[in-house]
């Protein structure tokens, strides 16, 4: 699965830390969600996307032939 | 830990339980006396800590306060932990009845029960880089 995390995050001016902090996970999470090493629970990205105002799938893009 | 690094009363019960399970498991089977007595001792040692443990691991999931990637490091860390202490008894056990291989300091057993906290320490330390 991909994602566009780091792209919301620049725009939305927030560090990784403050990410973070605001959806209960660690800095490493955050950063290795925005690398593809870790594939978010389902909640853990609903609590992304109605941090950035925004539809799961803004952010993350599933491509089945991957 | 609870999000302000502070215990819960539950915590410090689970804690407790199994500081005096591991305690009752090795100096205290070994203190109490010999024969069915530090058996029995060993027994209930053993089993207050592998219950309070459980228990431990229940409260931390039922929280959900946790971080869910390292949820899933130490998921990952205790299946594979165990797989391997597993084959390790097994292949121990062979060694020990065909062989006359005997291990330095330690009990063989004690050697063995080491293997997991091992393959764990391994298991984390990979995960944590690739995942």
């Amino acid at each position: 699965m991909k994602n566009d995390l780091k792209v919301w995050r620049a725009k939305a001016d927030v560090t990784q830390a403050e990410l973070a902090e605001e959806v209960g996970v660690s800095r490493q999470t955050i950063n290795a969600i925005e690398r593809g090493r870790y594939d978010p629970s389902l909640e853990l990205a609903f609590e992304l996307a109605d941090y950035f105002e925004c539809q799961i799938q803004d952010i993350f893009h599933y491509d089945p032939e991957e | 830990m609870t999000s302000q690094n502070r215990l819960t009363n539950h915590e410090v019960a689970i804690i407790g339980i199994m500081a005096l399970g591991v305690l009752a498991l090795t100096v205290g089977a070994d203190t109490v006396g010999t024969g069915p007595i530090s058996a029995f001792t060993a027994t209930i040692g053993g089993s207050a800590a592998a219950l309070g443990g459980a228990w431990g691991y229940r409260i931390t999931e039922r929280r959900g306060d946790y971080d869910e990637r390292y949820h899933q490091i130490l998921l990952r860390g205790g299946a594979i932990s165990m797989w391997v202490f597993y084959w390790a008894v097994a292949v121990w056990s062979q060694v020990d009845s065909n062989t006359d291989v005997t291990t330095p300091v330690l009990e063989p057993l004690t050697w063995v029960l080491a293997v997991p906290w091992v393959a764990f320490a391994v298991t984390y330390l990979y995960y944590t880089r690739v995942m």
